[in-house]
């Protein structure tokens, strides 16, 4: 196999990894296990908005390249996918065409179909509502906020809005229908329902990861991500702050 | 009862989200379970003691996650995420934003230390767990080898 396609194979199956979500050690640790599989040392550069690889040859010849990734979600099957095609690769090797075909193959796996997301993020909203020590009535409000924000998400991520104006549009959102809804209902609270109605959009997840990323010494990764996480939650909580007060100013 | 199940549906529908797999879905919500009943249990036990009681949820979570690696043959991400959400500190920074804006600022600085405490101790109780792992890998590797 020619440096070029070491190079092309290893960038795909990195970014594949990088715009899932995974973390950036394990995106270096597939990149150098692919490249030494075929036989060549490779150094490579992880960032959660990039990846920068340079590929050697035995004869001192070197090839680099670098893949600027945008957009980054959470897939926890591509990540294991790539985490296993890695492996593979260095038990027996594949040609170029057949390591391109999987990969393109794991590119197009699906997410699971809509309604069953919507029912899963409305359960999720009921579940928490309960433990953070709710009624059922606040779950039962929050089950429907939860439906309203993922619809809102869906629609908001496809039409290509900046995702802070999403975070801030779904905090307010949440903040509303749950503030009138503990006007309407007697006994409701709203602090409930907004928390576990916007529960999947904290970044809780995000922060310990960019924590992760710090103690394993990948300390840019890190704090990008934790910036993030916190324009995140501000985004959020300005969001339902601005809600909460436009309710006050009304009534 | 009625909290076992609720956070096994705390890291169920997350998982679903999260987009893991149909044979491994089970296995996520259970590793969520886990972590919130040691959590639970450990604070009836020990009031006042919520950084501690994070701390061991999520050691247990990812020694369970690093076991069902090995079992399943998936990496350990994908039975660690879904279980630390249960965990993870989002309700508590979003309550310091939140302060913050309602200017009540003594209150919202020791929501915000609580939030750093514990994002601080469950990636260290996910680093520490996976170094033994690994340790534990190695050798063993090391041992059978030619």
């Amino acid at each position: 196999m020619k440096l070029r396609e070491v190079l092309d194979i290893a960038l795909e199956a990195g970014e594949i990894l990088l715009r899932n979500g995974a973390e950036t050690y394990r995106v270096e640790e597939s990149i150098t296990k692919i490249c030494n599989a075929y036989g060549h040392p490779c150094e490579a550069i992880v960032l959660p908005t990039g990846i920068f690889l340079t590929v050697y040859s035995s004869e001192y010849e070197s090839e680099t390249s670098v893949r600027r990734i945008k957009v980054r979600t959470l897939d926890l099957t591509k990540i294991d996918r790539v985490n296993s095609f890695s492996r593979k690769i260095t038990y027996n090797t594949m040609s170029y065409e057949e390591a391109r075909k999987e990969l393109e193959g794991i590119k197009a796996l699906k997410f699971y179909p809509v309604p069953v997301q919507l029912i899963s993020s409305m359960s999720v909203s009921f579940a928490y509502a309960l433990i953070f020590g709710g009624k059922i009535t606040d779950g039962v409000i929050a089950f429907a906020i939860g439906a309203l924000l993922y619809l809102l998400n869906l629609y908001m991520a496809k039409s290509g809005y900046f995702p802070f104006l999403m975070y801030f549009v779904i905090g307010f959102s949440s903040g509303f229908i749950s503030m009138i809804s503990e006007l309407l209902i007697p006994n409701g609270n709203a602090y409930i329902i907004i928390i576990s109605s916007i529960i999947m959009f904290l970044p809780g997840v995000a922060m310990t990861n960019g924590i992760r990323d710090l103690l394993a010494s990948d300390t840019i990764s890190g704090l990008t991500r934790l910036g993030e996480a916190f324009l995140t939650v501000l985004a959020l909580g300005m969001g339902v702050w601005l809600a909460i007060l436009t309710v006050h100013y009304i009534i | 009862m009625s909290r076992i199940i609720l956070s096994f549906l705390g890291s169920l529908c997350p998982a679903v989200l999260l987009n893991t797999e149909r044979k491994n879905l089970i296995w996520a919500g259970l590793s969520g379970t886990l972590g919130m009943l040691i959590n639970d249990r450990i604070l009836a036990m020990f009031p006042n003691t919520a950084l501690l009681a994070v701390f061991f949820g999520t050691a247990t979570v990812a020694v369970y996650s690093e076991l069902m690696a090995r079992v399943r043959k998936t990496p350990a991400t994908i039975f660690l995420i879904p279980g630390i959400i249960p965990l993870v500190p989002g309700v508590d920074a979003y309550r310091t934003i939140q302060l913050i804006a309602e200017r009540d600022y003594p209150t919202a600085m020791s929501y915000a230390v609580s939030a750093v405490a514990k994002a601080c101790l469950i990636a260290f109780g996910i680093m520490t767990v996976s170094a033994v792992f690994r340790k534990i890998n190695r050798s063993k590797k090391h041992v059978s080898g030619p």
